[in-house]
């Protein structure tokens, strides 16, 4: 008998207008695995990670997360990195400590706070007086600080300089629980693809690929960063013509 | 989990609004000690002392009664904002992730607008008994008087009292609903919300009167009003003001149960965060 998935999208369809964002994708994502979600902007992964967390509504199709369709239950087991930055100006980073731990039993106020010190940010500090870098570091430590089900990071390495990147990525990797599933959303792959034990290609709406990595790299011969940049190769606009991806 | 909303809703709007009414507050003795200083008259009339004491009162009360202006702005704008940001804008990202329902996110907005409300309502009418305190005292004590007269003579007064707060505090909370469904109509949208939150807000009021006018029909049509007078001789409502309180308390919850379901329908189905 299969284990349940721990996401399961049915046919899901999101529509802004007459723009589709997501076509009729059928997907499904087990426990204890990294998966990155890649794509080129305007792909749909951000729309795909905001229906899972409630934040917009399906046009049709449904969604299930460990079973249940998204709302209450759900939004306890997921720890959601949004690609904003959400904090209000009069909040420091120890407000937003006693706001995750009053609301979400997994934060660890412990562990958070150590990891405050290793990154050199003040709890005391007002988020209004923080570069952005410091603001994304904020927030990355609050997601992970959670022992959560399901990991879903927005574009989590895009704001940060390419020295952090090793750093914020291996606090990812080390931070989660061996049976919770990471979904890495980012288009920046090569700097990724080293952690990444599934891929999700995703191309105008729809679900192109799904597929472990170590079988890619052993079928295709290729790594993941190849792949993505021949699936999404750019055909430069030829005159009077427009650009597009392949 | 609807008390730990309100707590950080309340640290959320509690900093513009405490200096606002700080600011009026001490204003507000400024220019009673002014106009007391007029009233004694310590300076000839033409003198200079008596120009600039009286320019001084002039500036005093024009900067107070500005002072009173902006607190009210700042009071309306905060309602508005702390809706819009909180929920349809960027926090709305954290707000709508957090394990909690629709109805507790709306509620601690609302609850919390309307106490910052009527905190204003009574710095307002603070500032003024303070002002006048300082330039008349045994006027204002005469006032407080015969304002709590009544009461002793007549206690069901009291209760009158609070009904009549009850019903104020609702008409409140209708003002601010109505605020917060005419906003997440208009986040529907992707384009011109502003304008569409006003054109909305109007349509919301414009569609309560036709509903006012409905129930006021059916009364008539299904004699409520020969059964509530039957009530009466039965002793099951006592007064009549009890009974329109009663009644008046019935239609505003119903308005506000109407408004209230309408918001958490549009953000637990509709909700367009951009």
């Amino acid at each position: 008998m299969s284990e349940r998935a721990l996401v399961e999208c049915r046919a899901l369809t999101k529509r802004y207008g007459r723009k589709t964002a997501l076509d009729s994708i059928d997907l499904k994502l087990e426990s204890g695995k990294i998966i990155g979600l890649l794509g080129p902007n305007g792909s749909g992964k951000t729309t795909l990670i905001k229906l899972l967390n409630g934040l917009i509504q399906p046009t049709s199709g449904e969604m299930y997360i460990d079973g249940q369709k998204p709302g209450i239950y759900t939004k306890g087991l997921v720890s959601y990195l949004p690609d904003k930055n959400y904090f209000a100006d009069w909040m420091t980073v120890e407000d937003l400590f006693n706001i995750f731990e009053d609301f979400y039993s997994d934060f660890n106020r412990a562990k958070a706070s150590e990891m405050c010190r290793a990154l050199g940010v003040n709890e005391l500090d007002k988020i209004k007086t923080m570069s952005k870098g410091t603001r994304e570091k904020v927030q990355l430590i609050l997601v992970m600080c959670r022992e959560a089900k399901l990991y879903l990071l927005d574009e989590p390495i895009a704001g940060v300089d390419p020295a952090a990147r090793d750093y914020i990525l291996n606090m990812i990797i080390s931070n989660y629980a061996d049976d919770a599933t990471i979904v890495i959303s980012t288009h920046l792959v090569s700097d990724i693809e080293k952690i990444l034990d599934e891929v999700i290609f995703i191309k105008d709406g729809h679900i192109v690929r799904q597929s472990a990595v170590d079988d890619i790299k052993e079928e295709e011969g290729k790594s993941i960063d190849e792949l993505f940049r021949e699936e999404f190769r750019w055909i430069a606009p030829t005159e009077g013509g427009r650009a597009d991806v392949r | 989990m609807l008390g730990k909303l309100m707590k950080y809703e309340f640290r959320s709007s509690m900093g513009r609004i405490g200096i606002a009414w700080g600011a009026m507050l001490g204003m507000a003795i400024i220019a009673g000690v002014f106009s007391r200083i007029g009233l004694m008259k310590i300076a000839g009339n033409g003198s200079s002392l008596a120009w600039v004491l009286s320019l001084l009162e002039g500036i005093s009360m024009f900067l107070y009664v500005s002072l009173v202006v902006a607190a009210i702005v700042v009071t309306v704008m905060m309602i508005i904002s702390r809706f819009k940001r909180g929920l349809l804008g960027d926090e709305g990202y954290l707000m709508h992730t957090l394990p909690v329902s629709k109805t507790e996110l709306i509620a601690s907005k609302g609850l919390v607008a309307a106490i910052i409300l009527l905190g204003s309502m009574l710095a307002i009418s603070l500032s003024i008994t303070l002002m006048n305190s300082i330039i008349n005292k045994a006027q204002v004590v005469q006032n407080i008087k015969a304002f709590f007269e009544p009461f002793a003579h007549e206690p069901i007064g009291i209760i009158v009292f609070i009904e009549g707060m009850i019903l104020f505090v609702a008409c409140l909370l209708i003002v601010i609903y109505k605020v917060y469904l005419a906003m997440s109509i208009a986040q529907l949208s992707d384009d011109h919300r502003g304008l569409i939150a006003i054109g909305a807000y109007f349509g919301i009021n414009i569609a309560i009167a036709i509903l006012g006018t409905i129930v006021g029909i059916l009364t008539v049509k299904l004699s409520i009003g020969t059964w509530v007078v039957e009530l009466i001789k039965r002793n099951v409502i006592y007064t009549q003001i009890n009974l329109v309180a009663l009644m008046a308390f019935i239609v505003l919850a119903i308005v506000l149960v109407i408004l209230h379901v309408a918001t958490e329908r549009i953000l637990s189905n509709k909700l367009n965060l951009q």
